[in-house]
C-alpha cells in the first residue's frame, strides 16, 4: 500500500496528484508491461484526472479553503494470475459531507463548471462514499489482462 | 504553471505549460482577461507543454472561447496530448474548439 497525508488545501493538490500518478504507474497495467504504453498512459491519465477532481471537491467544498483538516490517501493495487487487476484509491477527510452520487447533472456542451463529478464517474469503475466523520471516498479502477 | 504570449498581427499565441488546475487557473485569468479586453481576433492556445489539466483549467479556456466569440474572435487549441487530451476527449471539447481532430 502507498499512503500519503496532506493538508486539505489546493496548495497540496499537485503533490497528491503526482503521488497518485506514480502509484497508478507502479500498480496499474504498466507494471511489467513495457509493450503497452498507450494502455498504461490512458489508465494513468484517467486515474489522475478522477483523483484530481475528487481532491478539488474536498479542498474547495469539504474544507472550504480553510486549513482545518487533512486528506489521507491510500492506494492499493491487486492483480490476479492472468495479469488483470485493479487500483483502489481510498480518500479520507473530515470536512463537510460531499456525496458524489448526489450530483448527477452532466455538464453542458460548453462547460465552465460542473465537470468534476462527470470526470470521476466516467474514468472510474466503482465509486463508494461513506459520509462520516470521517468521510471515506473509494475509487476503484480495473484493468484487463494483457492480450 | 507558466505561460507566454506572442502577438503577430491579429494572431495571438498563448502557450501554457505545466499544470492548469484549480490552484493555478486563477493565475492565468488576468492574461485571459487582457486578451478579451484587447478583443484579439485570432487566439491559438498551445498546450503542447501542458502536463495536466482539470475541470477548473477547462473552465478557464471555455470561458475565454465564449468571451472571444462574443466579439467575433476565435480560439483554437493545439498540441493536446496525454492527460489533457483524455479530458478534452471525454468532455467532447473537439466540438467546441475549432481545429480539433474530429471537429
Amino acid at each position: 500500500m502507498i499512503s500519503l497525508s496532506v493538508p486539505g488545501l489546493l496548495l497540496y493538490r499537485d503533490i497528491a496528484v503526482r503521488v497518485v500518478g506514480a502509484a497508478a504507474k507502479l500498480l496499474g497495467p504498466a507494471a511489467g508491461r513495457a509493450s503497452s504504453p498507450d494502455l498504461a498512459d490512458d489508465f494513468g491519465s484517467q486515474v489522475v484526472s478522477a483523483f484530481g477532481e475528487a481532491f478539488n471537491n474536498l479542498a474547495i467544498h469539504g474544507y472550504g479553503g480553510s486549513p482545518s483538516g487533512t486528506i489521507d490517501i491510500e492506494i492499493i493495487g491487486t492483480r490476479d494470475a492472468s495479469g488483470a487487476g485493479e487500483v483502489v484509491i481510498r480518500i479520507t477527510d473530515t470536512g463537510q459531507v460531499f456525496d458524489p452520487h448526489s450530483h448527477s447533472t452532466p455538464p453542458d456542451a460548453e462547460p465552465e463548471r460542473g465537470m468534476g463529478l462527470f470526470i470521476i464517474r466516467n474514468f472510474i469503475d466503482d465509486i463508494d462514499y461513506v459520509g462520516g466523520p470521517p468521510n471515506v471516498l473509494t475509487l476503484r479502477k480495473r484493468f484487463s489482462a494483457p492480450e | 504553471m507558466g505561460h507566454s504570449r506572442n502577438d503577430a498581427g491579429d494572431d495571438t499565441t498563448l502557450k501554457i505549460d505545466g499544470t492548469l488546475d484549480a490552484l493555478t487557473a486563477p493565475e492565468l485569468r488576468p492574461t485571459l482577461d487582457q486578451l478579451v479586453s484587447e478583443a484579439r481576433k485570432s487566439i491559438t492556445v498551445d498546450l503542447s507543454s501542458l502536463r495536466l489539466i482539470d475541470s477548473s483549467g477547462v473552465g478557464a479556456l471555455v470561458s475565454l472561447l465564449k468571451r472571444a466569440r462574443a466579439y467575433g474572435g476565435e480560439v483554437r487549441i493545439t498540441g493536446l496530448k496525454d492527460q489533457p487530451l483524455a479530458i478534452f476527449k471525454l468532455l467532447q471539447l473537439n466540438r467546441v474548439f475549432p481545429g480539433q481532430p474530429g471537429a
